[in-house]
């Protein structure tokens, strides 16, 4: 057609209304889908994280814990952190019955404590009478002094089954002489005469050391030497831990005193970086019941702390 | 000079279009649509593989402790009869918590986290085998449903007795 001017057609300048109705919903829709699919994605992603998160921290703290709950070679002692006192607890049992032993659960606790081997065995090196309470050992291995002993430690000698706290350490081996001398509890001494110097005679020590595990601040921590002074310090197995108090002892009946030899551990993780958000299967719960590797036999007593 | 007719400009072009079509539209939102349909699908299922992964991370830690158990008992031969758990046979447990350990769930003890996993419980069966006067062979299986999967973790070990 052509316009009475002689010009060109009229252009179609603008969209109409209908046109931009029907792209106003279109891209409503499309926003809506991708927002909704934005949430779900970060949803879904944060979850798998927090589950992975989880699983990968109980793997591995896990199998640092078991394996050193595992080395006790004494009955466990619970134990109290507020924060600033670490405090012996005495449990009792409660009604709450374990699902794998079928025993009672104690009142739980933060902390446990207990002895685990830290060297030996050493061979006795000087001759000793019932009565002496001075016992000289080589605590060299190989050119090597993997261990030095310390007030607070146990000896245990397996030729007399019978363990003694350390109460002095009057020669402190060092790399140059690995020979110490120790000083024993029982004031009546050994009990036993040992020689030494016969040709075949070997007398051997093993000497423990107190640990403990405690969880704080939301912190699995490791207490190396859990002794006098030292037992404040720790290093972080790891964080994120959320059961306030994993730890308890098993009763055989309710009522009955434990023997303190199986050890209850309920220790939940969740990673707190996901707090808000409470991810289904983002938690994970280790349980377990601990007995102590009682060969050798369990040493005598953790109470030297 | 004769009348002409009057020529206009001629263009070669074709007429372009200046937008989407409808259908071409709702062919994009449908590829759209499958994209976040699959995407959303997919991580759902990695979820799920997650925790199932998880899941097994745990039921082995059941096996375990049972392994732990037969390990560590003491059996001396000298004594009239093996501890329990070292006896020939087979025991089952039933009912046992994987995962959402009731033991936390007491009051003052229970995190706000303690509640989020469905529980699952699972079976644990022992078989002791006896291999020799010293000797027995353990078989440690736990088997637990998840998403209408049965599932089983099964460990090994042999256990001799104390005295040497």
């Amino acid at each position: 057609m052509i316009s009475k001017t002689g010009m060109n057609p009229p252009k179609k300048n603008a969209f109409t209304l209908i046109e931009l109705l029907v792209a106003l919903v279109i891209f409503s829709a499309v926003s809506v889908g991708l927002c909704a699919f934005t949430a779900t994605s970060m949803r879904l992603v944060g979850r798998n994280l927090a589950t992975n998160h989880t699983h990968q921290t109980m793997r591995i703290s896990g199998q640092q814990l078991l394996y050193d709950l595992h080395q006790a070679a004494c009955a466990f002692r619970l134990i109290s952190f507020d924060g600033t006192n670490y405090t012996d607890l005495t449990p009792t049992a409660t009604t709450d019955v374990d699902a794998f032993t079928q025993q009672y659960a104690s009142t739980r606790a933060n902390g446990v404590r207990f002895r685990v081997q830290a060297g030996g065995p050493y061979p006795l090196t000087a001759n000793t009478t019932a009565a002496s309470t001075s016992l000289q050992f080589d605590f060299g291995v190989g050119g090597q002094l993997p261990y030095v002993p310390q007030v607070g430690d146990k000896v245990a000698v397996p030729l007399l089954s019978r363990d003694f706290d350390i109460t002095a350490v009057t020669t402190v081996p060092t790399p140059g002489n690995t020979t110490g001398v120790i000083t024993i509890s029982d004031p009546a001494g050994l009990g036993f005469a040992v020689d030494t110097t016969t040709s075949g005679n070997l007398t051997t020590g093993y000497f423990y050391r107190e640990v403990a595990y405690t969880v704080y601040n939301n912190q699995l921590r490791f207490h190396a030497n859990y002794n006098g002074l030292t037992k404040g310090n720790w290093r972080l197995i790891r964080n994120k831990i959320t059961s306030p108090q994993p730890f308890a002892l098993l009763f055989p009946t309710n009522g009955t005193a434990s023997d303190g030899l199986n050890l209850r551990l309920s220790l939940e993780y969740y990673d707190t970086d996901y707090s808000a958000r409470k991810f289904t299967s983002g938690t994970v719960t280790l349980q377990a019941t601990v007995p102590i590797r009682d060969r050798p036999p369990p040493i005598s007593s953790t109470n030297a702390s | 000079m004769g009348h002409s007719t009057p020529t206009f400009p001629t263009f070669s072009r074709t007429p372009r279009a200046r937008g989407f079509t409808l259908v071409e539209v709702l062919i994009a939102a449908g590829v759209l649509a499958f994209f976040i349909v699959t995407s959303v699908t997919a991580m759902a299922q990695i979820n799920r593989w997650a925790t199932a992964a998880r899941l097994r991370t745990l039921a082995l830690a059941l096996a375990q402790q049972k392994a732990d158990e037969i390990l560590s008992t003491s059996w001396s031969v000298l004594s009239p009869t093996p501890p329990t758990v070292l006896t020939a046979g087979t025991i089952t447990e039933n009912n046992l918590p994987i995962d959402n350990d009731s033991f936390n769930n007491a009051t003052g003890l229970s995190s706000v986290f303690s509640s989020l996993d469905t529980p699952i419980n699972g079976m644990r069966t022992t078989t002791i085998t006896s291999v020799s006067a010293r000797q027995v062979r353990a078989t440690v299986t736990v088997t637990y449903a998840y998403r209408s999967h049965n599932y089983s973790v099964s460990m090994n070990t042999l256990r001799s007795s104390d005295d040497f």
